[in-house]
């Protein structure tokens, strides 16, 4: 949704579907030789640094997945992580202050609340002093999915 | 949760939440839960439960035990879980499985024999 456009609802040949726009790209079906969704865990690769993944071990980081697309970002810099599946492909985008994970962050153990927490308390991801960082990260994940079940 | 030989002569061993929040501090890579007295008593399931163990775990949940419908479905998923197991209703209605995934999604409904 946060790319120009999407094949998502656009199955059949048809035109792409127009998204947000947020993040210049587009969103690509896994292609019919894997199966589709992709679900289980899957190893990430780190391609640039960026303050969500601090304190994210650069090896043997895996995280959970349940998809069928993929993002594929028009400017490879925007790309903080990839993960194989059918090759390469987009686990971790960043484009200006907007970012996003592929996986279930929530579903993606400690390292999950890890990244999930340093969405919410990295001062360079809110502009500010982030959240109140008494909390541990676990805490503040907690705070975090708390508040999405509010919304919905 | 329990422990049993054949399936028989179950031993209660600890609360579900509290060894489920065990076994995910232990790194568990996924968590499947099934109320087994739901099925075989033709019972709800225990949905306080589903949530207490959700609240702990923060790696995949599937549930299962006793489910017989889509609203059995949306309330084990509205609980915590995020896969529904279905065992012993996918005999006597196999559609239940397409019906689940067209309304919940196919990533969340699995069938499990044993």
């Amino acid at each position: 949704m946060l790319f120009d456009s999407s094949e998502e609802g656009a199955e059949g040949g048809g035109p792409n579907i127009p998204c947000l726009g947020w993040i210049p790209g587009t969103v690509r079906r896994f292609p019919e030789t894997v199966r589709v969704p992709q679900i289980g865990w899957n190893l990430l690769s780190f391609t640039h640094e960026h303050p969500l993944t601090h304190g994210v071990p650069p090896e043997n980081s895996y995280t959970y997945f349940v998809n069928s697309y993929f993002a594929d970002p028009a400017n490879p810099d925007d790309v903080i992580a990839t993960a194989n599946y059918a090759g390469d492909f987009t686990a971790m985008v960043a484009h200006e202050n907007i970012a996003a994970a592929q996986f279930h962050a929530e579903k993606s153990g400690e390292l999950g609340l890890r990244i999930l927490s340093n969405f919410a308390m990295e001062p360079t991801m809110t502009g500010t002093s982030g959240l109140a960082s008494s909390r541990s990260p676990h805490e503040t994940a907690h705070c975090l999915l708390r508040r999405e079940e509010r919304v919905g | 949760m329990t422990k049993a030989q054949q399936f028989q002569d179950n031993i209660d061993v600890a609360p579900a939440d509290e060894l489920a929040a065990r076994l995910y501090k232990d790194q568990i890579d996924e968590i499947v839960f099934y109320d087994i007295m739901a099925s075989a008593e033709r019972q709800q399931i225990d949905l306080d439960t589903v949530g207490a163990v959700a609240q702990h775990v923060f790696v995949p949940f599937t549930v299962g035990g006793g489910i017989r419908n889509l609203d059995d479905m949306y309330l084990v998923l509205k609980a915590g879980a995020e896969k529904i197991s279905i065992d012993s209703m996918a005999v006597r209605n196999p559609h239940i499985i397409r019906h689940g995934a067209e309304a919940f999604g196919r990533q969340c409904v699995v069938l499990s024999t044993k």
